[in-house]
């Protein structure tokens, strides 16, 4: 479905990506992880085709990215960003219908405003729909954005798998919407598309997520299931800082507790 | 669109309409509401020649009509393309000064009243004064330079294209300056006249090419609101969402030089037009440019429809400079705005 083979690209003399593969089918919940720097939001651009890799291919739908027009990309692949800021006071319901914006030619349709409506109540906003945009907080801005690809990625019936990515979408939520779009996601990947998130958190990335990507300088430190790659070694290593590997009380997933270490000088300590 | 900005559109049309029939009768000699019927009637073919006043009908058919229309069609088409710009540069102060047209065009206008005029035996060319087609040279020229400075690689960096304006604004700026210095009396009075503006030397013919200019923007950026709704997310965002916004810039560069430029070259430097209306349009009925671009039009037309009557009316027999009515009716208007979006939208 999409596949990028290394992967490198360059912006001036920075070398941001190095060597980068990665593969994803129907059902993949991705989790792309990393310090910071490590080149995690550049490797989503990548693939969602706003940064053209210096060397490597890109494919979606076994057809390479550089042969999509943003246009036809637009109808099956849907991108969230950290921050989305207005420059024209809108009303959120009229951001929202921008999702269906690939999908009509000049004036909305039936279609169109059912997926709005869907894609308001699922994300539970629709009591903001008549809102100002900009008067909402950060954390209902970003769940607006949420709702605003959402409905971009659903409502028009077609075979096609979707592609959902998301770059840190986390960030302003309480821990109930985190979890709310978490599971969303979770239930559009289950629905056979695709979904491919940079998370700073790697508990809730273990919870919801079938493969993670740990990037370190550029270049990939680790991939596989979290069974696979959530390792006391490779975590502390990937983060330079202590890190362990607990199992759940509860169910039977991975979580991660972070060790104590008093601030020095040096951050040798954990290397040797 | 919302019923409610359907309405106010509708409503927009209707003042127009009357807006155009009753300023049309005003001036040094009066015509009624039910003459101009009669005499557009006659035009027409409904009403007889004797029903009507041939002294009034000339005056209306020859003087009155071509002004008003030139006002409501450069009204329009400054206020369209400031909306059009602001869309553009995801800036609320955005207008087509902005990008140096006006100043650019007004350097020309300096250079041909006090350089190229004096040296010219004839000022016509093929039936447009030679100012016309120099100032019209000189926004056209202006917008496609910066175009050309800000593209590299198949991309137009919006960014630059704003601090080339400011560059172009400068130079501009000293070239009408030094030209200033160097013009005697009369052509100083030409350039002041010019720099206000005026809607005197309407006729026929400019009507008729501003009219072509406005329905070939018209034609090309009313159906790309979906674009310019989308920018507002920014433009990788909009790109993410299938938008062609290298594209949108072309045609919004393209229709701004043009429709800016016709209406330069026949009526002098306009201000705040462009700026303002837009403005009040997305106060009263928000920013979704489907309603924003048909409002803004109809609103900048009204505008200076009344603007003008009033200019060439209040101290009659002499005419006010239409920039100055604009500018004292725009500048508090614009300052209230600012408040009132400082308090509403916290910026």
């Amino acid at each position: 479905m999409i596949t990028a083979e290394h992967i490198s690209l360059s912006i001036g003399d920075h070398n941001i990506l190095k060597n980068v593969s990665l593969k994803a089918d129907r059902g993949d919940f991705i989790g792309i992880l990393g310090p910071n720097g490590a080149g995690k939001s550049t490797l989503l651009k990548a693939i969602s085709h706003e940064l053209e890799p210096t060397n490597g291919n890109i494919a979606w739908l076994s057809r390479p990215m550089k042969d999509w027009k943003n246009e036809d990309l637009a109808k099956t692949r849907g991108v969230l960003k950290q921050k989305t800021d207005l420059s024209m006071p809108l009303i959120n319901e009229e951001v929202v219908m921008m999702g269906r914006y690939p999908h009509f030619k000049r004036s909305p349709q039936l279609l169109d405003y059912q997926a709005v409506e869907k894609a308001l109540d699922i994300t539970g906003t629709k009591a903001l729909a008549k809102r100002h945009y900009h008067e909402c907080s950060g954390g209902e801005q970003q769940r607006i954005q949420f709702a605003r690809v959402w409905a971009q990625l659903n409502g028009s019936p077609s075979a096609s798998p979707k592609l959902f990515l998301l770059d840190e979408p986390l960030n302003n939520l309480d821990i109930y919407h985190q979890h709310h779009v978490l599971r969303l996601a979770d239930q559009f990947v289950k629905d056979g598309n695709i979904v491919i998130a940079v998370m700073h958190d790697i508990n809730l990335a273990a919870m919801y997520m079938n493969k993670l990507l740990f990037l370190k300088n550029g270049g990939i430190y680790a991939s596989g299931t979290p069974d696979e790659v959530l390792k006391n070694d490779i975590l502390s290593q990937v983060y330079d800082y202590p890190l362990s590997v607990v199992n759940h009380p509860e169910h039977n997933i991975k979580m991660i507790l972070h060790g104590y270490q008093p601030f020095t000088q040096h951050k040798s300590e954990i290397k040797s | 669109m919302k019923v409610k900005n359907s309405v106010l559109l509708v409503l927009l049309i209707l003042l127009v309409v009357v807006s155009i029939c009753v300023t049309s009768g005003i001036g040094a000699v009066s015509i009624s509401f039910p003459e101009v019927f009669d005499i557009i009637g006659y035009k027409l073919g409904i009403v007889s020649e004797n029903a009507i006043d041939q002294r009034i009908a000339a005056v209306w058919t020859n003087i009155r009509f071509p002004r008003v229309l030139l006002s409501v069609l450069v009204g329009g088409a400054l206020s369209y393309s400031g909306a059009t710009m602001q869309g553009l540069f995801r800036n609320p102060l955005a207008d087509p000064s902005i990008i140096g047209i006006s100043l650019g065009a007004a350097a020309m206008a300096a250079i041909t009243i006090v350089i190229i005029a004096p040296l010219m035996q004839a000022y016509q060319f093929f039936g447009l004064s030679i100012l016309s087609v120099t100032t019209f040279v000189g926004a056209a020229g202006v917008a496609l330079f910066i175009y050309r400075i800000a593209r590299t690689n198949g991309k137009t960096s919006v960014s630059t294209m704003l601090l080339a304006g400011i560059a172009i604004n400068a130079i501009s700026g000293a070239i009408t300056g030094i030209l200033t210095y160097m013009a005697d009396e009369s052509q100083l009075r030409d350039l002041t006249f010019w720099t206000l503006g005026s809607l005197g030397g309407a006729n026929y013919t400019n009507v008729i090419i501003v009219a072509i200019a406005l329905t070939i923007a018209l034609v090309m950026l009313l159906p790309e609101t979906k674009s310019f709704n989308a920018l507002a997310l920014g433009e990788q965002e909009a790109k993410l969402i299938g938008t062609n916004t290298e594209k949108l810039k072309n045609k919004v560069i393209f229709t701004t030089a043009l429709i800016v430029g016709v209406s330069v070259a026949f009526t002098g430097m306009i201000g705040f037009v462009g700026l303002v209306i837009p403005h009040i349009i997305r106060l009263a009925g928000g920013s979704d440019h489907r309603f924003v671009l048909p409002a803004s039009l109809l609103g900048g037309a009204l505008l200076l429809n009344v603007g003008d009557t009033i200019a060439r009316t209040v101290i009659a027999p002499t005419e006010l400079p239409i920039g100055i009515i604009t500018s004292v009716v725009g500048a508090p208007t614009f300052l209230m705005l600012l408040l009132h979006r400082k308090k509403t939208l916290g910026i």
